[in-house]
């Protein structure tokens, strides 16, 4: 399509990014919150390399029915367990952290986090968490999984599943003094005359998501605690054989993850929120409500855990379960409506970012569905651990998650860099992507519903013609991940430059140069009421003064020609 | 999450801040309008210096921390500070619960009346003691918020026979 | 050159320069929230004990009648008023220095640290007690105990490792009291000091309750 936008116009006024930061900057402790930003971000980023290389010797075991890369089922045990502690402790959380960093401070017109020594603390955390992770793989492998359950993990396991749990122990650290930080930022730095509605609804996402992590990560702590004295200091609280119970694992495993799959997806549902208002230059479809489903999934996410224990819980105790996962389910849905609701009728522009935010709204769509068939338990009861679960999963995680993570970096990296991605690399990258990422793990609902369990090796010859096609799939999901590392590092060097607001959006994080000077603002910056009032005049106005403030790139006068319906304000097409 | 202040302790009795933070900076001329959008702003501008007193209203009445010698008990003045009623209060709970476990004989109460004096005895230590009588609301939900959390949570675990 | 910015120009806010009523304020609401936190570890921990006692009741009312004789119970109580005092003492130190004094709240906090010291001692040595009449964190075959050691240390160790912490800040208070950091005005420090010392003492409260009484 020929008239793909790119945001406003080409020739900058702006000169080269100010504060030119070294790589070294990043290298060492700072307690600046953009540098920490900065580092989370690229130091999980590395992790999901490292968890993708994982999921690509997964997907090449799984082509044929028999072994053929791996030599015993133990050593795929370590593929798959090593990858899914990976992706989700070391990517997506420490990702979402990392724009939380970046972006919070910024959006509230505030000079740094509450607490940046403590900031920095709990990043700092992260990397020698990380090197026990991979290290872990040395030293006889974790082989439970990234659930961890006993007695696999206690009685069957080598050394590594210790250092695994440690690592998971200290990036639950992490994320809780974390989130005590954004908390506090957000409850009180937020700038003069900005209240709780008026925030961007990044920001919500992440108060919501850091009330979550404050209350259920212990939970695991707690639980992991247990795990590892059962390990090393003899005790046997999860031994049945010796007095302990299985189950009480399962149920504190439960109480944190299921909450903590909301810890994984409500920044990026925020990332959503900021992303398709901008690009479609219409003011979000009732934000209150959208602010407040967050909150509700923080709370009611707290009293769904045993729909992952459905076949091992009493049967007597199953039904609650069942109905609080549907109910769920309703404030997932609200948000759904709403990003509909924002885009309908909108001037969209296709940039890699709403490509991204796009995709995300198709595909967790499904993942949402398939959620909900999973939480009824007759047909639960025949899915569970088959790959049906696993397609689910990755539809939320993958198609939900990564696909809002690779939307925020191309929305911000401007604004962290201060050029822009190249948006025909981009548009590559979202198409390879989403092909990828759908012929890999649709597949996988049909694998799962014909009987193919999760965390197998070798499965019954009739499901390769399936796997094949997954797998084949995924190589292309994975060799897509570099197109954005090569528009990363070409965009640095020559990437156009972005100039302050290059989507010309109204939320403070971009009143103020790209890359932000170290005090983030000259002065204090004026916030704009409504965050998203799109179509207003006085919009148009901020986004003016904005321009002349910080030299906008050179573009066409404004023109306010209201279309019937949607008043448009940005003039850069 | 109603509180929308930005500074809840500037008149704290004795704060240090002189600066008033919230007041509206110094705006004595206005600024020559120079195009047609600067008037939108600054009426924006207006509307949040306007807003931004509200958030005083809202502040929580700052700490009453017993700095007294004397206490009211009853209608009864008492001549010890506060912390030292309650620390009183708490050693003969203390001795009751003892009393109900060691020496009486135990019936179908004892573990409800003892568990009710261990409660009543953290609630004033949270009480008085870390100020929730006086400090913001927010704080008392943040421990609130958890500690009922985890009763049910742990209800759960009661419930669920073992082994299953 | 035009006049319209998105800065206000004039004057600094405060968020850009935190009073120190902010900070305090910043403080007190960060260590709540890690209490929080706090809550739910300890939860897990006391959980699997009631959950223990719950369908164990033989072991427990054992475990009760074997801490009948000296020191038993009765250290575990002194254990129990040592604590309570030192919280005590604690407020007394804030209100000196709300009122000014500063001798008086190195007075009141070095006796806190100095009751929570003897707790964390008293606590060994009823360790050892027990761990000769074969109550061990570990799975012990050979004691009438095999399985009760664990849910009684996970909980109570974890409490008096949050001792030992304690009474590391509560000198580095008094400490930094020795230097004057803290005044009539401005003692933040004091105050989250205190917030985890009686969390520790209320965890304390429930732990007496639920392990050596109920
Ligand atoms: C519409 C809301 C959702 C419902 C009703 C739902 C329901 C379920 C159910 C019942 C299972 C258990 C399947 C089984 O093991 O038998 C499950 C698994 C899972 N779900 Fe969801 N889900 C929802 C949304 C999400 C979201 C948003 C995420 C993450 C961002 C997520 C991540 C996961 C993961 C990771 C598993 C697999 C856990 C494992 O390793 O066993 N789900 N879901
Ligand atoms: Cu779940």
């Amino acid at each position: 399509m020929a008239s793909i936008s790119v945001p406003v116009g080409g020739v900058p006024t702006q000169a080269a990014p100010r504060p030119r930061l070294r790589a070294s900057d990043f290298l060492r402790w700072s307690v600046d919150h953009k540098i920490i930003g900065v580092q989370y971000m690229v130091t999980s980023f590395v992790f999901f390399l490292v968890g993708g290389t994982l999921a690509m010797l997964i997907r090449w075991e799984l082509l044929t029915p028999n072994l053929d890369l791996v030599q015993t089922g133990s050593q795929y045990n370590s593929l798959f367990s090593v990858h899914g502690l990976v992706m989700i402790f070391l990517w997506i959380i420490p990702m979402f952290a990392g724009f939380g960093n970046y972006l919070v401070p910024l959006m509230l017109g505030a000079k740094d986090m509450a607490f940046p020594w403590l900031n920095a603390f709990a990043f700092w955390l992260i990397p020698p968490a990380g090197i026990l992770m991979l290290g872990s793989m040395l030293v006889g492998a974790p082989e439970a999984g990234w659930t961890q359950y006993p007695p696999l993990s206690t009685l069957f396991s080598g050394d590594g599943q210790t250092l695994a749990a440690l690592a998971v122990h200290l990036l639950g650290i992490s994320s809780i003094l974390g989130a005590i930080n954004f908390i506090v930022t957000i409850k009180n730095m937020r700038p003069a005359g900005m209240s709780y509605w008026q925030m961007p609804l990044f920001v919500w996402a992440i108060l919501a998501t850091s009330i979550i992590v404050v209350m259920a990560t212990p939970f695991l702590a707690g639980g992991l605690t247990l795990l590892i004295l059962d390990r090393i200091a003899g005790t046997t609280f999860f031994d049945a054989n010796r007095g302990g119970d299985v189950l009480l694992w399962q149920n504190v495993f439960w109480f944190y993850s299921h909450p903590a799959v909301y810890i994984m997806v409500l920044p990026g549902m925020g990332v959503l929120s900021d992303v398709l208002t901008t690009h479609s230059r219409k003011p979000i479809f009732g934000y209150k409500m959208v602010a407040l489903s967050s909150l509700a999934i923080a709370l009611v996410g707290f009293t769904v855990w045993a729909h992952h224990m459905f076949t091992s819980l009493q049967p007597a105790l199953r039904i609650p379960f069942m109905i609080t996962s549907m109910i769920i389910a309703v404030p997932t849905g609200i948000k759904i409506f709403s990003w509909l609701g924002t885009i309908w009728g909108g001037k969209i522009r296709f940039t890699s970012a709403m490509l991204f935010s796009l995709g995300f709204l198709s595909m967790f769509v499904i993942g949402g569905i398939t959620g909900v068939m999973l939480a009824m338990i007759p047909f639960n009861l025949h899915v569970h651990d088959t790959y049906f679960v696993v397609s689910h999963l990755h539809f939320v995680l993958f198609g939900g998650s990564v696909f809002a993570i690779y939307s925020g970096i191309y929305h911000w990296f401007p604004k962290i860099t201060g050029r822009m991605l190249n948006e025909r690399l981009g548009r590559w990258h979202f198409v390879l992507t989403y092909l990828g990422f759908f012929f890999t793990f649709f597949p996988m609902h049909f694998i799962g519903m014909l009987g193919m369990p999760r965390r197998v090796a070798v499965y019954l010859p009739e499901f390769q013609g399936l796997n094949t096609i997954a797998s084949i799939s995924s190589f292309v999901l994975g060799l897509s991940t570099f197109l954005l590392v090569i528009n990363v590092i070409i965009s640095l060097r020559n990437g156009r430059i972005a100039g302050a607001n290059p989507w010309r959006s109204l939320t403070l994080e971009w009143a103020t140069t790209s890359p932000p000077p170290a005090t983030n603002f000259i002065g204090d910056p004026v916030m704009f009421p409504d965050p998203y009032g799109y179509g207003m005049p006085e919009a148009a106005a901020y986004l003016e003064s904005i321009d002349r403030q910080f030299g906008a790139p050179a573009r066409p006068p404004v023109t306010d020609k209201p279309a019937p319906g949607v008043t448009v304000v940005e003039s850069g097409d | 999450m109603a509180d929308t202040n930005q500074t809840p302790l500037e008149d704290r009795p004795g704060s240090p801040t002189t600066d008033q933070p919230l007041d509206p900076p110094e705006q004595t001329e206005a600024p020559p309008v120079v195009e047609g959008f600067a008037a939108a702003r600054e009426s924006l501008a207006a509307a949040i210096e306007e807003a931004a007193p509200a958030a005083h209203e809202d502040q929580h009445a700052g700490p009453t921390h017993y700095v007294g010698n004397t206490t009211v008990l009853f209608g009864r003045v008492i001549p010890l500070p506060v912390y030292t009623v309650v620390f009183i209060a708490l050693g003969i709970l203390t001795l009751f619960e003892l009393a109900l476990a060691e020496v009486f004989p135990r019936g179908g109460l004892t573990i409800p009346i003892m568990l009710l004096a261990s409660l009543t005895k953290a609630a004033l230590v949270v009480w008085f003691y870390m100020h929730l009588n006086s400090d913001s609301r927010v704080f008392a939900l943040t421990l609130l918020i958890p500690v009922v959390m985890v009763l049910l949570a742990t209800g759960f675990l009661m419930i669920v026979p073992i082994g299953y | 050159m035009s006049n319209v910015s998105v800065y206000h120009e004039t004057e600094a806010h405060a968020a850009h320069h935190p009073s120190a009523a902010e900070r305090s304020d910043n403080l007190k609401f960060a260590t709540w929230l890690y209490l929080a936190s706090e809550v739910v570890i300890f939860a897990v921990l006391i959980a699997t004990y009631v959950v223990f006692r719950l369908h164990n009741p033989e072991v427990v009312a054992q475990f009760h009648e074997g801490i009948q004789e000296w020191p038993g119970i009765w250290l575990v109580s002194i254990n129990t008023f040592l604590l309570l005092s030192s919280s005590w003492a604690m407020v007394m130190g804030l209100r000196q220095i709300q009122l000014g004094n500063r001798q008086g709240l190195i007075r009141w906090i070095s006796l806190t640290a100095l009751l929570g010291t003897i707790f964390v001692i008293l606590q060994y040595v009823e360790y050892t007690e027990l761990s000769h009449k074969g109550i061990t964190l570990y799975y012990n075959q050979d004691s009438t105990f095999t399985d009760y050691g664990m849910r009684f240390y996970a909980p109570t160790a974890f409490h008096g490792f949050h001792v030992i912490v304690g009474v590391l800040w509560a000198l580095y208070v008094v400490f930094n009291a020795r230097r004057g950091r803290y005044t009539a005005t401005n003692y933040a420090g004091v105050e989250v000091f205190g917030l985890y010392w009686h969390f520790v003492d209320v965890v304390w409260i429930v732990l007496f309750t639920l392990i050596y009484l109920v």
